[in-house]
């Protein structure tokens, strides 16, 4: 075998900018080359769909729901992106394997991280649910420094997306959980990017432009904290439950397309409800159940319950994973993010 | 049109101008009610400095409360953690999330040195895997870099290459077979791979990177360790032997065997020749389970907090949470591994080996490895029953008292290299044993050699040894000296008593009693009468006993300890000795000591004689918890600390306890097991130690303690003939001599020597300075009679000249 040749160390930064824009989701311009014509291309940019990924995803329907594209253009636009995308079977063991390199971004508690498998997992939907004060918040500070960490220290190795809606972001936790790994403060802040949603509608359109940014960088955690603080007051009362749970439908599917099409993680967290329909009387337990009912439950992957634990500690519990046993374990808030609670010897 | 001026409610015409004024006033902060000038607040000057003098109590609290005062004026000068934090100035948002590459943060460490980062950008999710140049996780051209795999010198296939490329190419077989026969025929059944047409292009080969060891220990490897790295690299990855994974690492103590261990199981788990991938997924460090916190202390040391996360099995929580966090573990694989060393003691790995039976596991390291002597036992069996081919044993003394037991821990490495055990014994243990006996015929002895050289061959292979010589480099002068202590007249008369009952004339004469409990009476006469309960272990002492005489037996009640407090020193020549050194400590140095026994007993002596000279000491026995251990430890290796004693039980933490805070350490009484006694003076002269060591081993001069002593010099001397490969190591002691333990030679100086023949000595005097030193070897060693020591490098054995206790001095330096 031929030894990897030290010369390739000088040419190496162009070697990897070609690595780079192949492991990067395709562009969607690269449909020009199929035969598509430039205006349609745009037209496709500016309803949200970046890359041909994006485009190969879709349905029908919504493609024809631009405005300029006809049936018959839709028709070939689709044919064209599947013809680049792979839609088809693949057998277990391809998948197996492609799992089994799976990247995870670790919470910063080692605790958690084991509960969970190594972290985060990337190209899926984590959803935190909890009462305030629950930790919720603070994780979502951690996972959006830890994400830009090296993978085999457990991040991602991209920039992260954070959709705050009910003004928490503070970017001085990111600092402090900086200074725990040793990161330039600086550098960590420029790799987030953050916006504030001020209504559902507006939250979603976020998503259209969080798109946009990805498909030109490499971003690999998407925070929505929380994802249903807007719902819960856009929408209310019985009348309009079922336009609240077909919006927020949406904007779940908007979440899984993005996981799906650049592989980021995807995280956000929710709030919680008291169970109306639980006994009453000193034994019922006062459980909290999460907001966004059967539509959240589904979207979700990996849902995750947060408690209060003693003093800084916090207890999270599995509450629904396709392979994670049900259990549960504590870690601890503390001045640099998440961690694990001290030892008590 | 006639507009109507706008009026107030009370009809009042409002003039627009100074309506507007009223309104738009400049918002001013209301002023307070009352207006007091506050006069400047004079204070009258108080001097305190006498009232401090006058009264120490007063100015105690003062102090105190003075520095409670000061934090609340510390943080008030930076009331939010906001300030703690730079803002930086913002860059323009395009700029920021344009089409610019990710790149990772700069990262440094507590020391402000710059972190490298290496990015590897992997594919997301499961989105496929895009091919990347394959590429070393550390440089190896970087200046420094310790390579201990590179592709150009090591081509050669692995186990696991070889296994693959077999299985690919009778897979292929397979099928053109298939092809053949189903030849023209209607065959619709093509495999799920071939319809979905992937998996054509892994066969494409990758290229090997190389294995470079992390840089931040590359800083702290010494030459020495670097090349046992190499070594243990090499063995477990099957270079050296195909199929063969394990090895010994049988470096003395104090040669970092620790950090060599960790170094290798860093590397494994984070790089192997294939890009990207790890060597292994899960490691299992097996020790004594006051080593379980030591190992994970020592994991952060070396690699920093939270590099490397350890499942530390120390017996906190329950057995049902041990469990669950075990099945975990065992669950885990590939990326999901969070915590890939599992460190355990030899019994509770025991229990485990159940839930571990179906769990691949990549390297089995075993601290304290002499644990696996005994192939018979149920550790070695549970050990041995693991799915796991990289095993290592880490020992500082491999062989304890005979060959079989070298045996079983070489085929717990490697197993089925040797043969079986029966195999062993006839090709070489009995062969060996026979010509090393100082009888032997020239034949014998002969075949031994042969059977040796043969045995070091195959077994060389697979072990490091390396002596603590070659820390003379980096650590201060050691002096070891055995100290040989005359017995005092009150220890004399009981011990001739003693073999001259006629339960011990019965003994020699083979009619046997209980030798064990005739050897353990004299043993404990040795260091002090005290330890014995007299009369009633010894029939006719009755008038030999002196006034204030407090057996063991009598011991029992706390109150006639209360009442005499101090410790009859001038009953024991060894304690007389101890007395003097102790004082002589304590008077003219600041240097701490420690004391090693092998009798909790003895502990309780020295406790009482230290108690009533008030001198501050720690205690460390069987009876403490592991967190205690760690604590008193810590304590006493503080300079600051008034305690100077550390007392030690040889039994109890033997093994892997660091003291170098002090650096003298007296061991009381020899233990039959050569390994014992080597572990137990360890403590002291070891990485970390600044000044110059003093080790003295305390023995009785012509008593059974001088036979036990022998004894363990001629296993030593099959330790290192085996292990060591010296060619140089003498016989000295025939089987017939062993046979005379119970003898009393109450005329010599040193009885040891004289069994040597020493070539050096005139008329009991050195004539000849050693020339060589050998640590195993004591005929080797310096000797000293007692006026000899005048010229001795220490302190307190030139003081001892003119007593008549010490009789004889071996010395031995470390360089």
């Amino acid at each position: 075998m031929s030894p990897p040749s030290q010369d390739s160390q000088a040419p190496a930064p162009q070697e990897e900018e070609e690595e780079y824009q192949v492991s990067g989701p395709l562009l969607v311009d690269k449909l020009q080359e199929a035969g598509i014509h430039l205006q349609d291309i745009k037209k496709l940019t500016d309803a949200g769909f970046h890359t041909v990924e994006a485009v190969a995803y879709t349905s029908k329907k919504n493609l024809i729901s631009i405005k300029g594209i006809s049936e018959q253009k839709a028709e070939k636009i689709l044919a064209e992106a599947q013809k680049i995308v792979p839609l088809g079977f693949q057998s277990a063991t391809e998948v197996h394997a492609r799992r089994s390199e799976l990247v995870h971004i670790t919470t910063g508690s080692k605790n958690l991280d084991t509960l969970l498998g190594g972290g985060m997992e990337t190209g899926s939907i984590t959803e935190l649910f909890g009462e305030f004060r629950t930790g919720k918040s603070q994780l979502c500070h951690t996972l959006a420094v830890t994400c830009q960490l090296p993978v085999d220290m457990g991040g991602g190795e991209g920039k992260c997306l954070y959709i705050d809606t009910e003004g928490t972001f503070r970017p001085v936790r990111l600092l402090a959980v900086a200074e725990r790994y040793g990161l330039n403060g600086e550098e960590v802040l420029d790799n987030v990017a953050y916006a504030r949603a001020y209504n559902a509608d507006h939250q979603h359109q976020l998503l259209t432009a969080a798109s946009a940014l990805m498909s030109e960088s490499r971003f690999c955690l998407l925070i929505v904290d929380s994802a249903t603080a807007l719902y819960r007051s856009d929408y209310v009362g019985r009348g309009e439950l079922a336009a609240r749970q077909a919006h927020l439908s949406k904007f779940l599917r908007t979440l899984q397309r993005l996981a799906d099409e650049f592989g980021i993680a995807v995280v956000f967290s929710n709030q919680v409800m008291s169970s109306p329909d639980a006994a009453a009387g000193p034994y019922a337990s006062n459980e909290k159940k999460p907001i966004g009912g059967n539509i959240m439950a589904h979207a979700s992957t990996t849902r995750l319950q947060f408690k209060k634990g003693r003093a800084n500690t916090r207890i999270c519990r599995i509450y629904d994973s396709p392979c994670l046993p049900e259990s549960e374990t504590t870690f601890a808030i503390l001045q640099s993010g998440i961690g694990d609670p001290e030892e008590e010897v | 049109m006639l507009r109507r001026a706008p009026t107030t409610t009370d009809g009042r015409v409002i003039d627009r101008h100074q309506e507007s004024v009223r309104v738009n006033k400049p918002f001013k902060v209301p002023s307070p009610v009352v207006q007091r000038a506050q006069p400047q607040r004079k204070r009258k000057r108080v001097s305190y400095k006498e009232t401090q003098e006058d009264d120490d109590s007063n100015s105690d609290s003062g102090s105190k409360s003075s520095k409670k005062r000061k934090p609340p004026n510390d943080s008030g000068d930076q009331p939010a953690d906001t300030y703690q934090f730079p803002v930086y100035k913002p860059k323009p948002f395009n700029e920021l999330f344009g089409p610019r590459r990710y790149t990772i943060p700069v990262m440094t460490n507590k020391n402000g040195e710059l972190v490298k980062t290496i990015q590897s950008n992997p594919s997301l999710g499961i989105r496929p895997q895009v091919r990347i140049i394959p590429r070393p996780l550390h440089d190896p051209m970087e200046d420094h870099a310790i390579v201990l795999y590179d592709p150009t010198i090591d081509t050669r296939e692995t186990d696991e290459e070889r296994k693959e490329r077999e299985k690919e190419e009778l897979r292929a077989q397979a099928e053109k077979e298939a092809k053949e026969k189903n030849a023209g025929l209607y065959n619709p059944h093509k495999s799920l791979k071939e319809l979905l047409g992937g998996g054509k292009e892994k066969t494409a080969q990758r290229n090997k990177v190389p294995v470079v060891i992390d840089p931040r220990l590359c800083k702290v490897l010494r030459p020495h360790q670097v090349e046992g790295v190499k070594f243990l690299y090499r063995c477990t990855t099957g270079m050296v032997v195909e199929n063969q994974y394990g090895c010994i690492m049988a470096d003395e103590m104090g040669l970092g065997k620790t950090l060599q261990c960790i170094a290798l199981l860093w590397t494994l788990i984070k790089q192997s020749p294939h890009a990207g991938k790890p060597t292994i997924d899960k490691c299992i460090i097996a020790c004594p389970s006051s080593l379980v916190k030591n190992w994970a202390n020592e994991l952060t040391k070396w690699l920093g907090k939270d590099t490397l996360t350890p499942l530390a099995v120390d017996g906190k929580g329950g057995k049902a949470e041990l469990l669950e966090r075990v099945a975990r573990w065992v669950a885990a694989s590939g990326r999901n591994v969070t915590q890939p060393v599992m460190i355990v003691s030899y019994e509770t790995l025991r229990t485990l080996t159940a839930h571990l039976a179906n769990c691949k596991i990549g390297l089995l390291l075993c601290d304290e490895g002499h644990r696996l002597k005994n192939s018979e036992s149920l550790t070695f069996q549970a050990l041995n029953s693991l799915d796991v081919r990289r095993r290592v044993i880490l020992s500082g003394t491999p062989i304890q008292n005979d060959l079989s037991e070298y045996f079983s821990l070489l085929s717990f490495a490697n197993p089925n290299f040797l043969g079986t055990k029966n195999d062993f014994r006839k090709n070489f243990e009995n062969a060996i044993i026979r010509g090393r006996d100082a009888d032997a015929t020239d034949q014998l002895k002969a075949t031994c050699e042969k059977k040796l050289k043969e045995l070091g061959e195959m077994v060389s292979k697979f072990i490091i040894r390396r002596t603590n010589d070659l820390l003379s480099k980096y650590l201060p002068v050691k002096y070891e000296q055995v100290v040989f202590c005359g017995l005092s007249d009150f220890q004399l008369s009981l011990y001739k008593l003693f073999i001259s009952s006629p339960e011990i004339q019965a003994l020699l004469r083979g009619v046997d009693s209980q030798p064990l409990k005739a050897i353990n009476i004299l043993k404990k006469l040795c260091n002090h009468p005290e330890l014995l309960d007299l009369p009633n272990d010894l029939y006719g002492s009755e008038r030999l006993i002196p006034e204030g005489f407090q057996g063991s037996g009598q011991q029992a009640g706390a109150k006639s300890r209360d009442r005499n407090p101090s410790v009859h020193c001038e009953w024991s020549g060894k304690f007389m000795v101890l007395e003097r050194f102790l004082h002589q400590i304590r008077t003219e140095t600041n240097d701490k000591i420690v004391l090693i026994s092998n009798y909790t007993q003895t502990l309780d002596i020295f406790e009482k004689m230290l108690r009533s000279k008030q001198y501050g000491y720690f205690r460390l026995d069987g009876t403490m918890t592991i967190t205690k251990r760690q604590k008193l430890v810590d304590q006493f290796n503080d300079p600051e600390g008034k305690e100077f004693v550390f007392l030690l039980s040889s039994k109890a933490g033997g093994c892997g306890i660091n003291l170098i805070g002090a650096n003298r350490l007296i061991l009381f009484d020899p233990d039959w097991n050569p390994a014992a006694d080597q572990q137990a003076l360890a403590r002291v002269w070891r990485d970390g130690q600044k000044k110059e060591c003093f080790v003295y081993r305390f023995i009785s001069t012509g008593t059974i303690e001088e036979k036990i002593f022998q004894r363990q010099a001629s296993k030593q001397a099959l330790s290192s003939a085996v292990v060591d490969e010296k060619e140089d190591a003498e016989r000295h002691f025939s089987v017939d001599a062993l046979r005379k333990l119970f003898l009393f030679n109450e005329h010599t100086l040193c009885e040891t020597h004289e069994t040597f023949k020493c070539k050096r000595c005139k008329h009991g005097k050195q004539v000849i300075k050693a020339p060589a030193l050998l640590y195993g070897d004591a005929s080797t060693w310096n000797h000293f009679t007692n006026e000899e020591l005048r010229n001795n490098h220490d302190d307190l054995l030139r003081a001892e000249v003119g007593y008549p206790e010490v009789s004889f001095v071996f010395q031995y330096i470390s360089h």
